[in-house]
């Protein structure tokens, strides 16, 4: 989607949001609520059982009143393991999400400059892009070994690009606004052009992306976790758990990888409600 | 001396490998200290690129534009940046041409910051006030935001910019209009207190004629990046001589019906600009064209004491001859 420009674009959806409705924000609090309650509840909620070490006397008891979830194959307790995988997995999708914007928002002002190394750079994006990031997650996860920074690095890896190329075409679009110009007119150096007039009109658009980038994250985590990747057994991952219960669906055993593919989903979508309304408050446009 | 001088510019664009556009075709004029001078035409006759010029934010492919004797062309970037005390800017659209993320007084401080960098924070907040009041608007700008202000006070927000550094010459770039007519009034009669009260020259470039007149003592009317019609605008608006200049007042209605509108149409439209013509620009609209017309280009001559026109029906006898 290409916008006419980011500045009349942003006038009429700040006019429409001071006509008064307030359901991007109520939207954007929902999620956001959703997943502070998630992580802090990975961290503090109270276990009915422990989530590492199993009870050999109750193997694949289906979803009761002892057990709200249900047990898996080990006797471990499906909710306590669905709700202590969050206090890993969301902060890993999220330290990928910070390690990309620390690397991709600098490359990408460089990119949106005029130096002689930025097609060089572009081009180098697109190869990357051009290659299927999920399998250059894994095979960067197998090689640098099985730990949470490895990780994190490969969600990197797959972002970076992204937020290259999205600073870099916000930037350019910037650079050709009329306020960019007057700065000019009014004598700014090239570099207090940068930082003064267009580094201030980027992060709205950064901060939809992330958000997108953290939905993102939360699927590569559970994919490396599915693949028997970036997780120490037995600590749980919705992606280990998904894989270690797929075993037990012919026999009927459905709830040890329902629960924690359920808990995937309803993070990706706080993720996505937070970009999404993040994007009608803020008024810029995704690509 | 003018303070301007600009000698025969000339600017030529290429759009992805496409053919050539000769925004600037060889323009010559000049600006005595204190003056306004109008550039009008249609949108494609190169008086925008002709602003951005003068401002040294574009180099021009050929020719020499002269500021108090000093060769703008021949500057470095840090040299034109200096220059920008001296010659300031308002633009057309005054809401995209300011900052949104900056506050009123971020946005007129700012020529202060790079230029007056001896002022104190509270010397420039006050020089700063001092402008805003001169444009009409107040202290309780001075923390708001351009999209917290109406049309009318973002333009004076504008000007404010232009003017605090005390500059000799401003380049109006169709300040009004994206105006409300009653707005561009009182913004016109702004403008026009400024220039007396601090001496200022104005480049003033717009499309509309009722405006022009209102504003400058002396007009030149540019079609397809040639200068076509030079002189006091009075006497241009009131009694066009250049075909091209008559076609483009006949499409303005006077209020005064006891005014008559030279009935006299320009046939079909602007060409596009990519067109390499050897003569005349208006060959193919002209109603009085002459075979001679299309042979070479048609200079600039002088058609009275005060007027010049380019138009080979207009010159002196010798000339045709």
């Amino acid at each position: 989607m290409r916008r006419a420009s980011p500045m009349t674009r942003r006038a009429d959806v700040t006019a429409r949001a001071r006509a008064g409705s307030l359901r991007p924000y109520a939207g954007a609090l929902v999620g956001t609520t959703l997943l502070v309650v998630l992580v802090l509840a990975g961290f503090f909620a109270p276990l009915p059982y422990s989530p590492v070490s199993p009870d050999a006397g109750a193997i694949l008891q289906p979803p009761g009143s002892a057990h709200w979830m249900g047990t898996d194959g080990s006797g471990f307790d499906v909710l306590a393991r669905v709700i202590r995988s969050a206090h890993r997995d969301i902060p890993l999708a999220l330290g990928g999400v910070l390690v990309s914007l620390l690397i991709g928002v600098p490359l990408g002002l460089l990119a949106g400059g005029r130096g002689r190394w930025t097609e060089p750079l572009m081009r180098a994006v697109e190869l990357f892009q051009a290659f299927p990031l999920i399998i250059l997650a894994i095979v960067i996860v197998q090689v640098s070994g099985n730990r949470a920074e490895n990780v994190v690095l490969a969600l990197a890896i797959v972002n970076v690009p992204r937020f290259i190329r999205l600073v870099r075409g916000e930037v350019l679009s910037l650079r050709e606004s009329r306020f960019v110009e007057a700065a000019a007119a009014t004598g700014c150096s090239p570099l207090r052009i940068t930082f003064r007039h267009i580094l201030p009109n980027v992060p709205g658009i950064i901060l939809v992306q992330s958000s997108l980038a953290a939905a993102n994250g939360i699927i590569v985590v559970a994919t490396l976790n599915f693949v028997g990747l970036g997780a120490n057994p037995p600590e749980p991952t919705w992606g280990s758990m998904i894989q270690d219960g797929s075993q037990y669906l012919p026999q009927g055993a459905w709830w040890v990888s329902i629960f924690p593919g359920l808990a995937i989903f309803v993070t990706v979508l706080a993720f996505n409600l937070v970009a999404d309304n993040l994007e009608k408050v803020l008024g810029v446009g995704r690509r | 001396m003018p303070l301007l001088e600009v000698e025969n510019i000339v600017k030529t664009f290429r759009r992805g490998g496409g053919p050539e556009v000769r925004a600037v075709d060889g323009v010559s004029f000049s600006i005595e200290s204190g003056e306004t001078l109008s550039l009008i035409g249609e949108s494609g006759s190169g008086k925008s690129t002709i602003g951005r010029i003068v401002l040294g934010l574009e180099p021009p492919d050929e020719g020499r534009i002269l500021f108090d004797g000093q060769d703008l062309t021949a500057m470095s970037p840090r040299e034109l940046r200096a220059l920008r005390s001296s010659i300031t800017a308002v633009f057309q659209e005054p809401y995209e041409s300011l900052n949104p993320r900056m506050t009123v007084e971020a946005i007129v401080g700012e020529p202060l910051r790079l230029f007056r960098r001896e002022l104190s924070a509270a010397q420039r907040r006050d020089r700063v006030i001092a402008t805003l009041e001169e444009v009409g608007l107040g202290e309780r700008v001075l923390r708001r935001h351009p999209g917290d202000l109406s049309g009318g006070q973002q333009q004076r927000v504008g000007i404010a910019r232009a003017l605090v550094v005390d500059p000799r010459m401003i380049v109006l770039d169709e300040p009004t209009s994206s105006l409300d007519l009653t707005v561009r009034a009182t913004v016109l009669n702004l403008l026009r207190e400024l220039q007396e009260r601090h001496a200022l020259t104005y480049l003033f470039i717009s499309h509309d004629i009722a405006t022009v007149r209102y504003f400058s003592r002396s007009t030149g009317v540019l079609y397809l990046g040639k200068v076509m019609e030079y002189g006091p605008t009075h006497e241009l608006i009131d009694e066009p001589r250049h075909p091209y200049s008559v076609g483009l007042l006949s499409c303005t209605l006077s209020a005064d019906p006891d005014v008559s509108v030279p009935a006299q149409r320009l046939e079909g439209d602007t060409p596009s600009p990519t067109t390499r013509r050897a003569g005349c620009p208006l060959v193919g609209r002209c109603p009085v064209e002459l075979a001679s017309c299309s042979a070479a280009p048609v200079p600039l001559m002088p058609i009275s004491p005060t007027r010049s026109a380019a138009c080979l029906r207009l010159a002196p006898t010798e000339v045709v001859a």
